[in-house]
């Protein structure tokens, strides 16, 4: 089901030029789907980039926190 | 024509979560590729030649220095016109593939073409002539790569990279996973793509590819760090 509905908000947003804002935990979800991405943290957001860039080279204490959490995506 | 030029590219990490210790990783990186020539990181493990290839492609952050491309220094540009540089001018064939899951091989080959608004009959008809010519069995063409083997992935992965014209291309040991035969129709094709003018950068721990493709070997040893331990 998550897989169906991941292919079809690629879809949208790669035929029809849909913007969208996905919210999640799942960074495999965000390195797959999302070019950009805004890591947040007690109601701010601190870091934001290149979905690539923040996951791979994350900058900030919290954001190497997360990324190190899981698994490697 | 110079295509890509690097000044003075520094890198560190630090590392939070080690009590903010500091990794050095390379300082004073330097140097230009022209279109149609191919140049070889070398040097030992750990030297920084993957973390270089990043960094010119934008996927780890600079602590200063510059990556020119078009007149553009892609180290300081914004987030959108680093994708738009990389849709148009830079390509980036990496040693792992990473695919969406549930799309067949012969979409994940002929994606970069759509995306640039070709039609997806011509672009499947353009993976499939590089699937091929990468010997990789029809059958597997319809099947996502998740379950292929690691050399079925890595074809599927240079055939991705190598679909685009990019004037530019990033290749993270594109034959680390291949056998010879393949390996010989990977060599062949960066000829064709230095015969038509691409410029290439490249990380090949395989000597004897190494010396079939490389115009220049740039040792990264000369970029490690000089700091007081």
């Amino acid at each position: 089901m998550q897989a169906r509905l991941l292919d079809l908000l690629r879809q949208l947003v790669g035929e029809l030029g849909l913007a969208a804002i996905v919210v999640t935990h799942d960074l495999a979800v965000a390195r797959l789907l999302s070019h950009r991405m805004m890591v947040m943290k007690g109601g701010r957001v601190i870091e934001a980039g290149l979905t690539d860039r923040v996951l791979d080279d994350p900058r900030e204490p919290y954001t190497q926190l997360l990324v190190s959490s899981i698994l490697q995506v | 024509m110079t295509a890509l030029q690097v000044r003075d590219l520094r890198k560190s990490f630090t590392m939070h979560l080690r009590g903010g210790v500091v990794l050095p990783v390379v300082e004073n990186v330097s140097f230009a590729i022209e279109a149609g020539e191919c140049v070889v990181l070398g040097g030992p493990s750990g030297a920084g030649k993957s973390s270089i290839l990043k960094m010119v492609y934008g996927n780890y952050g600079v602590d200063s220095g510059s990556v020119l491309i078009d007149g553009i220094n892609l180290v300081s540009a914004d987030p959108r016109t680093v994708l738009t540089l990389r849709r148009d001018a830079i390509g980036y064939v990496s040693q792992f593939l990473r695919a969406v899951p549930r799309v067949s091989a012969l979409d994940v080959v002929a994606e970069p073409l759509v995306i640039r608004g070709v039609d997806k009959a011509e672009a499947q008809a353009k993976a499939g002539e590089l699937l091929a010519r990468l010997n990789l069995p029809e059958r597997l063409w319809a099947l996502p790569p998740a379950t292929f083997s690691g050399g079925e992935q890595q074809r599927v992965n240079i055939a991705r990279g190598f679909i685009t014209h990019h004037p530019i291309l990033m290749l993270d040991e594109p034959t680390a996973s291949l056998d010879a035969a393949n390996r010989q129709v990977v060599v062949g094709m960066i000829a064709e793509k230095k015969a038509a003018g691409v410029a290439m950068l490249g990380i090949f721990h395989d000597e004897d590819v190494r010396t079939q493709v490389a115009d220049r070997i740039i040792d990264v040893t000369g970029f490690a760090p000089k700091v007081a331990a």
